[in-house]
């Protein structure tokens, strides 16, 4: 495989995306408090 | 070159049945797939004080996807010091939300055995300048804010909330009146045993913008009537809370709680069969939802031998919430191929980042107590001790600086180095956490990798059941277990 086609696969990786450390310190500053899907 | 490190918020998750690892971050709340060589090197990565990144020159872009997702960080980044100044020169500084948690009467109908309010002494909100006072000292909130303030949101809480309800048709005008002057949004819950959840007592909720109900139904009415006694000897219970919710037109939403030990876990199934007798579910699935939580002990309640073997070790409890979601699961179906309606699929339960106590923590959030006395946790609502204000002082934040100073990264030593502080519902609890100094640990500490595991595997095996996973939403869920 070729670098473009490794980078692909290392895409498909992920099953959850995250949250950057950014996006978490921003939560502090205010309170934190399935259309087609019914989940339970 | 640069030097780098394994996140010290990563879980790794060996799934063996498939050659696979899993790798959880308990701070970003992403999820990867590893093959067993990838995560047999993270694991060693891990072990390392510091490393460099060529120094792995056939895992060079693995290495450089798992930086640019923060399960591996520069080596120089100290996370705990982040967060904890973050906290410090940020935590609820800014915030535009007003929690205000409003205790109708100390009084309650039931004698539950769990109840964390040991001692009812008999208040109840009937004094006019009480009510007044409670809107005047909100309004005293707003305009001493240096920010905006963009939400006032309500619960209505006691005792029993419902034994009082004029108090909550009286203080409800003006309280919207209020977000109307300021134009706030504004949204209310209440908390109640559901005993007096009357159609008539509904309605008067709908129309002071009561959006949800949340009612405590531990088990069906054998148990629940045993855990959740009436003070009135032989009055209907378990059933006519039934009766009340089988009744609740559209327009408002209820969440059934189950404080679940082993006894409630081995009536819930009972209890769903009547739910759908009456009617409520799966008969109203958008209205009504379940949210079984694992019951908490207090130290200021002695249990008895029997008691304490009723009580369920986590590994129980765990198993009780994925069974539960699966019987959920299974009746909705049944139902929903009878009624002409898309049949329903688990979604994963994660952990979910955690913050501090928004009560506690922030100087413009509150509990107000029927004498008018300022809390800053429900759980001193019935001590007036505990008070450090009341309605009828001047708004001063000041006076809750110590309370708004609580923070969660350098509270104790034992939480600031552990995994799993983001995620930690306990030591959002900042009342315990601060009685106890190092609080009783987050569930999640002991079930993550199982838990994650499990339901890996069962989106692989069962896909028919179980959705894929997103990041599990941001939520305070401090003292979970009220």
């Amino acid at each position: 495989m070729n670098k473009e086609q490794l980078k692909a696969e290392l895409l498909k990786k992920e099953l959850v995306k995250p949250n950057s450390t950014e996006e978490r310190l921003a939560m502090e500053v205010e309170s934190l408090c399935g259309e087609n899907d019914i989940l339970f | 070159m640069q030097l780098f490190k394994s996140s010290p918020y990563n879980v790794l998750i060996p799934i063996d049945e498939r050659e696979e690892f899993l790798i959880f971050n308990t701070l970003t709340g992403g999820i990867e797939i590893l093959n067993s060589e990838e995560g047999k090197l993270l694991s060693e990565l891990s072990c390392l004080k510091y490393f460099q990144k060529e120094v792995y020159p056939e895992n060079l872009l693995l290495l450089e996807h798992l930086i640019s997702k923060e399960y591996i960080i520069d080596s120089e980044k100290n996370m705990i010091e982040i967060f904890e100044k973050n906290s410090t020169d940020h935590q609820f500084k800014n915030t535009g939300t007003i929690y205000l948690t409003i205790g109708t009467t100390i009084s309650c109908n039931m004698g539950c055995s769990y109840c964390f309010e040991f001692v009812k002494p008999n208040h109840t909100l009937k004094d006019d300048k009480v009510k007044k006072q409670t809107v005047i000292y909100i309004d005293e909130i707003i305009r001493k804010a240096e920010q905006k303030i963009h939400t006032l949101s309500i619960t209505w809480y006691g005792g029993e909330p419902l034994l009082n309800v004029k108090a909550i048709e009286d203080m409800s005008v003006g309280l919207i009146e209020l977000a109307e002057k300021y134009n706030l949004t504004y949204t209310a819950k209440i908390i109640t045993n559901g005993i007096y959840l009357t159609e008539t007592n509904v309605k008067k909720l709908i129309d002071n913008k009561v959006e949800l109900i949340q009612v405590t139904i531990d088990g069906a009415r054998e148990i629940h009537d045993k855990k959740r006694p009436l003070k009135q000897k032989n009055a209907k219970n378990y059933y006519r809370i039934l009766e009340n919710l089988s009744q609740i037109p559209e327009g408002i939403n209820v969440l059934v709680r189950m404080n679940v030990d082993h006894e409630v876990a081995n009536s819930s199934s009972d209890m769903l069969d009547d739910f759908q007798s009456f009617g409520i579910w799966p008969n109203k699935y958008k209205q009504f939802s379940f949210d079984p939580a694992w019951l908490r002990s207090y130290e200021e309640i002695a249990l008895d031998e029997d008691e304490k073997d009723i009580r369920m070790h986590v590994d129980a409890f765990f198993d009780f919430k994925q069974n539960f979601r699966l019987n959920l699961l299974e009746r909705f179906n049944n139902w929903a191929n009878l009624h002409n309606t898309k049949s329903a699929r688990l979604k994963w339960d994660l952990p979910s980042y955690q913050s501090t106590c928004a009560t506690w923590a922030s100087p413009i959030s509150l509990v107000v107590d029927p004498n008018g006395f300022i809390h800053k946790c429900w759980e001193t609502i019935h001590d007036d001790t505990k008070a450090p204000s009341s309605v009828f002082d001047s708004y001063d934040p000041k006076v809750f600086d110590k309370y708004s100073a609580f923070n969660r990264y350098s509270h104790n030593d034992v939480c600031r180095n552990c995994k799993y502080l983001p995620v930690c519902d306990k030591i959002s609890c900042s009342f315990e956490a601060i009685k106890n100094t190092v609080p009783q640990c987050t569930e999640w500490k002991y079930k993550t990798e199982s838990y994650i595991r499990e339901q890996y595997l069962r989106m692989i095996n069962k896909p028919e059941t179980i959705n894929v996973p997103t990041a599990a939403a941001a939520v305070n869920t401090g003292h979970s277990n009220k």
